[in-house]
């Protein structure tokens, strides 16, 4: 059973004026103390880099780590970082091992500028300024440093819990009198003078989401932390719940700050089910009326129903994440194993789509992650190409099947259809049609005789007798399929390795390798 | 005679009516073939009689010598106009192709006929005439052989109004749509199906009014000659071999001992395919000079299948398509119903001996049968057909 990570984002139910300072300077003393970190690690940025990768040439924030030494760890005190000095140790080595990768593929990277105070924002300002009278810098590379600098100007950085733990960083606690959730999040040192000794009011019951399920207790003194009430909507209030039954789901959290609101996102480590077996087809492809259209069809292509799902047009990432509700609700209620479209490298040459590229492969990515927590198995991507100009019924593809934008007119067999559910149907079939799909053998003459010929596999055979082979013919693809695996390492390194691959997996799929092959 | 006139036409009746109000009259002679497409106003028994009466009066005048334009000129006088909607009674289309490639058409409120000349349109000039306060266009102009010319009614231009297209197909996307599917060798049969297909389907099965499509292939003269069988007497093999290569046109050799003797005279080699395209059917083979070379009964017996389901008035897209696969019937079936324009059989008369197992139902006279049955099924499709026995 495999992991994957969910973030689920809470919002800090109306902070105290108290609170809200309090989480202002925490955040501040957090961005202060990793800009240092930041500025001190770029005076010594070759010497971390030479030391920081793995044997496998990969960057390693573990190995960053060993960089922050003692000193290092006592001079941070002076920002007031007590409370997160290992989250902060964990976030700044991530970012840094983040920064040296890109790095090392050769992807422009900025070295990472996480805070700027506003005194040094107006400094750097006015250097730009000079270099733009000066002449020493474009106008729009100036403009766009200015745009950044603004961007970061006193704006703090997402504070970072590393753990989960009643007694430090961070944790939950559940009113069940009130059916509330609350955060308990620590934000002070012992020298803190806004710190509390009452943090709830009396009578007030709240039960930590833990193992033990702990009553909280308030014990005299002052304390480091503080309690945060959450408002969320349903969506994460089930997540929260499935964390009551088992509160190691719960790993790390961020403190932001949008607006002049506050949030705390909770990664959460999802178990996936293992994937249910699958009945039917569902191919959702892109539209021209409506986002999406998509057909349901059994495992011998036979359309059993389709349909499309409408967007508003502000196509917003919330609004993707409720199609992408929607479609894994219908798959999983037909037990269907999803196909879309791969839209990267070559389109389905769909004109005037609802959804850019950009969206649907954003679906794509959504309806993946959410397929493995409902136990579906993950949507299979396939070429776009001629999807909408192919006749569902003779599947004869030519762009002159296109009659308009809307309507598919197949010149070969006559059939009409929406240029819509035509694309859905097609992708829905794609697969079976690939199964189907025979690999050609070719016989050509030759000096020796009649040659049976592939050259996508490597396949060259001539028999003694061309007529009464079947059985010799079945030997020689036995033997090519253990030539392949056992060379596998080259075969990998070849052009055209992974088509050879697919037709090896057919033929060693099936019983009768002549129910795949077809003799031309 | 110097070109082939080949017809065919289909109609789909509105929706829930039992007759057609669209009639099509196809009239052959010495020097020409008549194509008339009559429109009855409205729809059902009534339109239906309309049209027929029209058709009709137009092919008894031309078949008892009347020449076209006195035809056309009687008809519309004597139409009767609909005193509720002001408009004739009945519309009409009529074109006379002469067999020189010279034509000669009328058209009476029916859509424009659509010409193609080597896949491209022509567009035809028109005369007006005013006849009674009707308007008649005549058009004159010379055919080629691969021309086409698609008579429609006003259904097929009406296809798709209230479903996908908000004002129907529209004359000139048909007319778009058939310059799309014209190939060389596409036959008349193929592009009456796909015209008619496409306006059922925009339709979406429900016509809105009768649809006709009449489609008009003009061919080269092609002569099919096909040898099926050895002769009864040996001697006469040499004979018969080279009378049978002596023939114009192409020529299709049926059956295993038929093309060891061919292959015999000729000193030619018979090379056979191995690839079983369709199992039921055995592989064809080549020998230089022929055209075709198949196996005998069963590859005849499957091609008399998909000739009758191509002829059949109730014939599918489908049995359209399939005689374009690559078997030895598909490709024989092909070569008989759609390329040739007549067709001549060199049928041998020996008999089988494997075909004289008491055990096996075949025999001499089955092989017979299925000739004469091609024979009838080719002439329902207007080929001229020579049978000649040894």
């Amino acid at each position: 059973m495999s992991k994957t990570m969910r973030t689920i984002v809470l919002k800090i139910y109306k902070p105290s004026k108290i609170k809200r300072t309090i989480m202002d300077e925490a955040m501040l003393n957090y961005s202060k103390a990793f800009q240092y970190m930041l500025d001190k690690a770029s005076n010594q940025i070759d010497a971390i880099n030479e030391s920081s990768r793995d044997k496998m040439g990969r960057y390693s924030a573990n190995l960053i780590l060993r960089w922050i030494d003692k000193d290092m760890m006592k001079e941070l005190n002076k920002f007031s970082v007590e409370p997160f000095k290992d989250s902060l140790r964990i976030d700044f080595a991530s970012a840094l091992a983040g920064y040296l990768s890109l790095k090392a593929k050769g992807i422009k990277a900025n070295y990472p500028q996480t805070f700027i105070s506003e005194d040094e924002s107006e400094e750097e300002y006015d250097k730009l300024l000079k270099n733009l009278t000066e002449n020493t810098g474009s106008l729009s590379y100036i403009e766009n440093k200015i745009n950044k600098l603004i961007n970061k100007s006193g704006k703090p950085r997402s504070l970072y819990f590393c753990r989960y733990s009643k007694i430090r960083n961070f944790c939950l606690l559940y009113n069940p009198d009130e059916d509330k959730y609350y955060a308990k999040v620590y934000l002070m040192n012992v020298k803190n003078e806004k710190r509390r000794e009452r943090n709830i009011s009396e009578g007030k019951k709240l039960i930590y989401i833990s193992d033990d399920q702990e009553i909280y207790k308030e014990n005299s003194g002052r304390k480091r932390y503080l309690l945060l009430p959450l408002s969320f909507g349903r969506w994460q209030e089930a997540y929260l719940k499935k964390a009551f039954g088992k509160p190691d789901m719960i790993k790390t959290a961020r403190l932001t700050k949008k607006k002049d609101r506050y949030f705390l996102s909770i990664n959460m480590e999802m178990s996936e089910c293992s994937s249910t077996e699958y009945e039917n087809y569902m191919g959702v492809s892109r539209g021209v009326r409506n986002a999406v259209n998509y057909s349901v069809v059994d495992k011998e292509g036979k359309l059993l129903f389709e349909g499309y799902l409408e967007l508003s047009d502000q196509k917003s990432k919330s609004d993707i994440h409720k199609l992408a509700n929607k479609l894994i609700i219908i798959s999983q209620e037909n037990k269907c194993q999803i196909i879309m479209e791969k839209l990267i490298r070559v389109g389905d040459g769909l004109k005037e789509p609802y959804l850019n590229y950009k969206n649907y492969n954003e679906l794509y990515k959504i309806i993946k992650y959410k397929s493995k927590e409902n136990a579906l198995s993950e949507p299979i991507r396939v070429s776009g190409f001629g999807l909408f100009n192919t006749c569902p019924r003779c599947g004869i593809s030519s762009k002159t099947n296109c009659f308009s934008n809307r309507l598919l007119m197949c010149t070969h067999c006559g059939m009409t259809m929406d240029i819509d559910s035509a694309g859905s149907l097609n992708l829905a079939r794609k697969l079976i049609k690939y199964n189907k799909d025979a690999i050609k053998i070719i016989t050509v003459s030759s000096p020796e005789g009649i040659k049976f010929v592939n050259d996508d596999i490597g396949f060259e055979y001539c028999p003694g007798n061309p007529y009464d082979c079947a059985e010799e013919f079945r030997e020689k693809i036995s033997t090519l399929i253990k030539s392949f695996y056992d060379n596998i390492e080259m075969e990998s390194k070849k052009s055209g390795f992974m088509k050879k691959y697919s037709m090896i997996k057919k033929l060693e799929d099936h019983e009768d390798l002549f129910e795949v092959i077809k003799i031309e | 005679m110097s070109i082939f006139v080949d017809v065919d036409y289909s109609s789909v009746n509105k929706y829930k009516e039992e007759l057609c109000g669209d009639k099509v009259e196809v009239l052959r002679n010495q020097d020409s073939v008549i194509v008339v497409l009559t429109d009855g106003l409205g729809s059902g028994v009534k339109a239906n009689i309309l049209a027929t009466l029209t058709s009709k009066m137009i092919g008894t005048m031309l078949s008892l010598g009347a020449s076209i334009d006195e035809t056309v000129e009687a008809v519309i006088n004597t139409l009767p106009v609909s005193k509720e909607r002001g408009i004739a009674y009945s519309s009409f289309s009529v074109l006379q192709i002469y067999y020189s490639g010279e034509c000669i058409l009328f058209e009476f409120d029916n859509p424009s006929v659509i010409r193609l000349a080597k896949g491209n349109f022509m567009d035809m000039k028109k005369k007006c005439h005013n006849i009674n306060g009707k308007t008649i266009n005549e058009s004159k102009f010379k055919v080629s052989p691969d021309d086409l010319l698609i008579l429609i009614s006003d259904g097929a231009v009406r296809a798709g109004i209230g479903n996908s297209l908000d004002i129907g197909w529209q004359w000139e996307n048909v007319k778009k749509y058939a310059c799309k599917i014209y190939r060389k060798d596409i036959s008349a049969k193929n592009i009456t199906k796909l015209l008619l297909s496409v306006c059922d389907n925009l339709y979406e099965k429900k016509p809105g009014d009768d649809t006709t499509v009449v489609t008009v292939k003009i061919k080269s003269l092609l002569q099919v000659n096909v040898m099926i069988g050895p002769p009864a007497d040996r001697s006469l093999d040499s004979s018969v071999v080279n009378r049978f290569l002596s023939e114009k046109g192409k020529k299709i050799v049926c059956g295993g001992t038929t093309a060891q003797i061919v292959s015999r005279e000729t000193g030619k080699e018979i090379i056979t395919s191995i690839n079983y395209i369709d199992h039921s059917i055995p592989p064809t083979a080549k020998i230089e000079g022929i055209d075709l070379t198949t196996e005998g009964i069963l590859t005849m017996g499957k091609t008399l299948e998909y000739a009758r389901r191509y002829a059949s008035s109730e014939n599918t897209v489908e049995d359209i398509l399939n005689i374009e696969k690559e078997d030895g019937a598909s490709k024989l079936t092909k070569l008989l119903v759609e390329e040739s324009t007549s067709v001549h059989f060199f049928v041998g008369c020996a008999k089988n001996p494997a075909h004289q197992n008491p055990d096996l139902p075949l025999s001499l006279s089955l092989k017979l049968q299925l000739v004469e049955d091609m024979a009838n099924c080719l002439k329902s499709l207007d080929k001229e057909v020579i049978i000649e026995y040894y």
